[in-house]
């Protein structure tokens, strides 16, 4: 039953959470103390810690799974020099996955904006339908966008298909939009004012750290990037995925796939891809998305599902 | 005298789609009762209350029986033919028969129906207890929702519209043993996710709503539409202005909150250089927030926020909405400078690259094909043509812009914006506006005759492709709302007085296809007429068919002479001539005049002379009207000749042996009848 509960243990914390560190650390003390592995980002481009392998492949077959960690996420599209209060070709996500979805998880959610000091008495905080779809991942669930005062804040996501497997159990995902939460703690209204440290050598900025990377990356991806070698770089990846997957290593085959999802991404930020070609490229992703997700549950079976033995 | 009690259920569930509540709860209380009344259980059905909220959908249904009727149970055995041998012995059927009834052979009856005999079982059942069938009547009633996508939680053994948490179920003060998605049914509730987290113990299934309301929420969908609504227009009022309340938006909000609580939020005025539409839309698609307009209608820099808490500092609450909307205005203005970068005019030949329809080409191919009937239908019409070819050659590049990929209800208006910015001319950029109307209903049709022969040129390109390639509506199906373009088609033609033959305006748009799509003329004709006959002629088929008769396929032709008919059908000579016409008809179908000329020497009868000087001069009356089209007039004219008319078939007999006379009275009625039938044949009136 849905209880509300707010205990004084996770309304304090022990972290800053007016520094852009300290709430990840914040969130990262929370989701440990419930139980979840405190992995680290994947070092690859992706779009959202969606594409992580340990939330994409975690979510196909019955092993159980509880992990948090942050993402660099990077949306070429999503580029403004710079110059919006908050919004980039690159952020970062706090990303939570569990495994059945536990029955409290929405509670969990609440509990867990306490902790890093969003109070829900005095914040307007709602769950706003939004049905998430990976069209490049054949993935999709139900669920929500959470708002914070109007702001969304939070991905918050029921698995039903990934790979077009169905998922059963399914997995929960939070995925914490942490620079929009940190401009409300720290009421800023840009990004790059936030203040990432505080320590005995003064404040580092969100800005000091990425606004020149802002600036340049959004004049590469919309202006600069040469599309006749991503193109090229698409099909190449393209082949050695499916090259990977003849060969039954799912895990190489699934970067190739990110890998050739972030080249369409980059292609589609410089209107490279028709319209009518677009849903193509999509395609060709999600159909090795497919066969990777597939060739992955096939691997876990042959190990007996070594996570239910657990 | 049976006992009654009132029903409750209440299914608890995390944050539904907030579009959907509605729906879900009244498609629950329907499947409820239809579940109810196919049992036997009787129910109130004038009092029957349903509630949706983001967190629940309930219904309460009074007085319900707590027993269901006795029930009669019948079944039908084999024929008795194959159920007894000759000898009189009962068949291997028979015997299984009765045993499946559970009685012996010869408690069971013969049913006699005029097809034959069959053997017949029938008892008559006590009815149960309906607190125990309740369990599975509100089962099956939850699997007949219309849930668009179910989903799955946890372990995913059950499958609904989010996760269900509680299961409520009371008749009366009785808890309803069940067990619904894995959760046991109890009398608790739960209300305002923040303002009241504790369990309520609902008391009876009547103090639901009272109960619900202490714990902040307006557990009733109408009444919480209503009261944020009423809230908003305080609000705007003591701003000095009024708010923009577009009903899909308040139903959106009106699911979204339990506990609504209206705040007015303000905007940086600098935003104000942007399209008020551009802001409008950012408001409402986005943050689900509501416009202020001044009294002169411009925009105010402000918003009103509908929050679902009663927050211990609403200020932190304005502000982070203040702060988001500045976000959003921010992406509006980036979209509004991006856009103006480029002139339209560059965007058309990336319209290349757009599928229109695959068998009908790219958006650019429509373009091309729009403006040669455009320009067709603009010299018919009197606009100008070089105007209406420029308007109609940017009429779909504002599709390519990002303010339109982000805010589809804006395209058309943002042409206009950009248009009138690249510098073209005036009428240009209001066409690629109004084109678009009708865009629904109850809206306004082109007022501009560029505008017109524009969006004539667009609709009748559509339904001329999408009949050719066999894409043609049936029954309810119509997935690219053609019947919506007709009737728009039809109101342009019709209520914009535009006298065109849509024959003419078909042809012309299938001179712009190629041979791979097929000339649909005179389907699209019968199918725009069809929707003429319910939009003009009150669905009146015998008026349609007055017109109809005639061929008539110019709908603006076609709608003058209906109110023609409608207007003569008040004359108190109607009736007579009517009959008359009917009369006349008959006997002309039977033997057909022979076409020549009315001799007056074989006018005999003082009445056929009568007829015949009343008919040339009626001739010489309706002439000069009906150059003008005066429908009207003419009918009203013709209605004079009821006395001679009925003068003549009391007084003459038309079917006399003499050849001569007969035909020429023949000749006469024929006269009489191609006079009415300039406007329309009364006859089937």
């Amino acid at each position: 039953m849905p209880h509300m509960v707010f205990s004084k243990r996770l309304a304090t914390t022990m972290h800053d959470v007016t520094t852009f560190q300290g709430l990840i650390a914040a969130l990262e003390g929370f989701w440990q103390q419930q139980g979840c592995v405190i992995l680290q980002p994947f070092d690859l481009e992706v779009g959202a810690g969606t594409f992580h392998p340990d939330t994409f492949l975690r979510a196909i077959g019955p092993e159980p799974w509880r992990a948090a960690h942050v993402q660099a996420s990077r949306r070429p599209a999503d580029g403004r020099y710079g110059e919006h209060p908050n919004r980039g070709q690159h952020f970062f996500q706090y990303q939570v996955v569990i495994k059945p979805s536990p029955e409290n998880f929405q509670q969990l959610y609440l509990d867990s904006l306490q902790a890093i000091g969003i109070d829900p008495k005095k914040h307007d905080i709602r769950f706003v339908e939004d049905n998430w779809e990976g069209p490049t991942l054949g993935a999709w669930g139900l669920g929500w966008e959470v708002w914070l005062d109007g702001m969304e804040i939070t991905q918050f996501t029921y698995f039903q298909q990934v790979g077009g497997l169905e998922c059963k159990p399914t997995m929960g995902e939070l995925a914490y939009g942490i620079e929009r939460i940190s401009l409300y703690l720290q009421n800023k209204q840009r990004t790059q004012d936030l203040v990432w440290a505080k320590g005995p050598y003064g404040v580092v900025t969100y800005g000091d750290i990425y606004q020149q990377n802002e600036v340049e990356m959004s004049k590469y991806n919309f202006e600069v990037a040469d599309t006749q070698m991503l193109f090229k770089h698409f099909d190449e990846w393209e082949t050695e995925s499916n090259r990977m997957i003849a060969a039954g290593l799912p895990l190489p085959a699934y970067e190739m796939v990110l890998k050739a999802s972030h080249i369409f991404n980059l292609l589609d930020a410089r209107n490279a891809i028709s319209v009518t070609e677009r849903q193509q490229y999509i395609l060709r992703v999600r159909n090795l998305a497919r066969q990777v997700a597939e060739q992955y549950y096939a691997s876990r079976e042959k190990l007996g599902f070594p996570l239910c033995q657990k | 005298m049976s006992k009654v009690e009132d029903f409750l259920v209440e299914i608890g569930i995390e944050e539904l789609p907030p579009q959907q509540i509605d729906n879900l709860s009244i498609a629950f209380s329907q499947y409820l009762q239809s579940c109810l009344t196919a049992e036997g259980i009787a129910f109130n059905i004038d009092g029957i209350k349903t509630y949706g909220s983001p967190r629940r959908i309930a219904i309460l249904i009074p007085d319900v029986a707590t027993q269901q009727q006795e029930r009669l149970i019948e079944k039908r055995g084999p024929a008795i033919t194959a159920a007894y041998a000759a000898d009189g012995t009962p068949s291997k059927a028979a015997l299984g028969f009765a045993e499946s009834c559970g009685v012996d052979i010869k408690s069971l009856t013969e049913l006699k129906t005029d097809k034959g005999a069959w053997l017949y079982f029938s008892q008559q059942v006590a009815g149960q207890k309906t607190i125990d069938l309740l369990p599975s009547l509100v089962q099956k009633a939850l699997a007949e929702l219309p849930i668009k996508k179910p989903m799955r939680w946890g372990n995913g053994e059950f499958a609904f519209v989010r996760p269900v948490h509680w299961i409520l179920m009371l008749l009366g003060k009785e808890i309803v043993k069940a067990n619904i998605f894995g959760i046991p049914a109890s009398n608790i509730s739960y209300g305002h996710r923040i303002h009241a987290p504790k369990a309520i113990k609902i008391s009876s299934p009547n103090s639901y709503a009272k109960q619900l309301a202490e714990a902040k929420v307006i557990a009733d969908f109408s009444e919480r539409r209503a009261y944020i609504e009423e809230q908003i227009n305080l609000l705007a009022t003591r701003e000095n202005g009024s708010a923009v309340i577009v009903p899909e938006l308040l139903n959106m909000v009106t699911g979204l909150v339990e506990h609504p609580v209206v705040l007015l939020a303000t905007f940086d005025p600098a935003f104000l250089r942007v399209p008020k539409e551009c802001l409008i839309s950012s408001m409402q698609d986005h943050q689900k927030c509501f416009a202020l307009l001044d009294t002169n209608g411009q925009l105010m820099p402000k918003f009103i926020l509908v929050s679902n808490l009663d927050s211990t500092d609403p200020k932190t609450v304005i502000h982070g909405n203040e702060l988001v909307m500045h976000a959003r205005l921010a992406d509006a203005a980036f979209y509004y400078d991006k856009d103006k970068q480029n002139a339209l005019e560059s965007r058309v030949e990336q319209l290349k690259t757009v599928v229109y329809q695959k068998k009908l080409g790219s958006l650019y191919d429509k373009v091309l094909r729009i403006q040669k009937l455009a320009a067709f239908i603009a010299e018919k019409i009197n606009a100008d043509v070089k105007i209406t070819e420029r308007a109609a050659y940017l009429c779909k590049a504002d599709l390519l812009t990002n303010m339109v990929y982000e805010f589809p209800e804006l395209q058309g208006t943002m042409g206009k914006y950009y248009a009138t910015h690249d510098g073209e001319n005036k009428m240009v950029a209001e066409a690629l506006e109004g084109y678009y109307k009708p865009r629904f209903a109850t809206d306004n049709i082109p007022d501009q005759l560029i505008d017109t022969a524009l969006a004539l040129a667009d609709r009748i390109d559509t339904l001329a492709g999408f009949f050719g390639i066999g894409l043609i509506p049936t029954g309810e199906k119509d997935p690219y709302a053609l019947r919506r373009q007709a009737i728009a088609i039809l109101r342009i033609l019709v209520d914009g007085n535009i006298n065109l033959d849509l024959a003419t305006l078909f042809t012309a748009a299938y001179n712009n296809y190629n041979s791979d799509v097929q000339n649909k003329t005179p389907e699209l004709i019968s199918f725009c007429l069809e929707r003429l006959k319910l939009l003009y002629c009150s669905n009146n088929s015998e008026l349609f068919a007055s017109v109809a008769t005639l061929n008539i396929t110019n709908p603006y032709d076609f709608v003058e002479r209906c109110r023609a008919v409608e207007d003569f059908k008040r004359l108190p000579e109607a009736a007579n001539l009517a009959a008359a016409n009917k009369r006349v008809q008959n006997l002309l179908q039977k033997n057909p005049s022979n076409g020549a000329d009315i001799n007056k020497q074989f006018l005999t009868e003082p009445a056929e002379q009568q007829l015949f000087d009343a008919l040339q001069s009626k001739q010489q009356e309706i002439t000069p009207l009906l150059t003008n089209s005066n429908y009207v007039k003419v009918l009203q004219s013709l209605a004079s000749l009821q006395q001679p008319v009925d003068n003549f078939f009391t007084h003459v007999m038309v079917m006399v042996d003499d050849e001569k006379v007969r035909n020429n009275r023949l000749n006469l009625l024929q006269h009489l009848r191609s006079l009415f039938l300039k406007i329309a044949d009364i006859s089937v009136l």
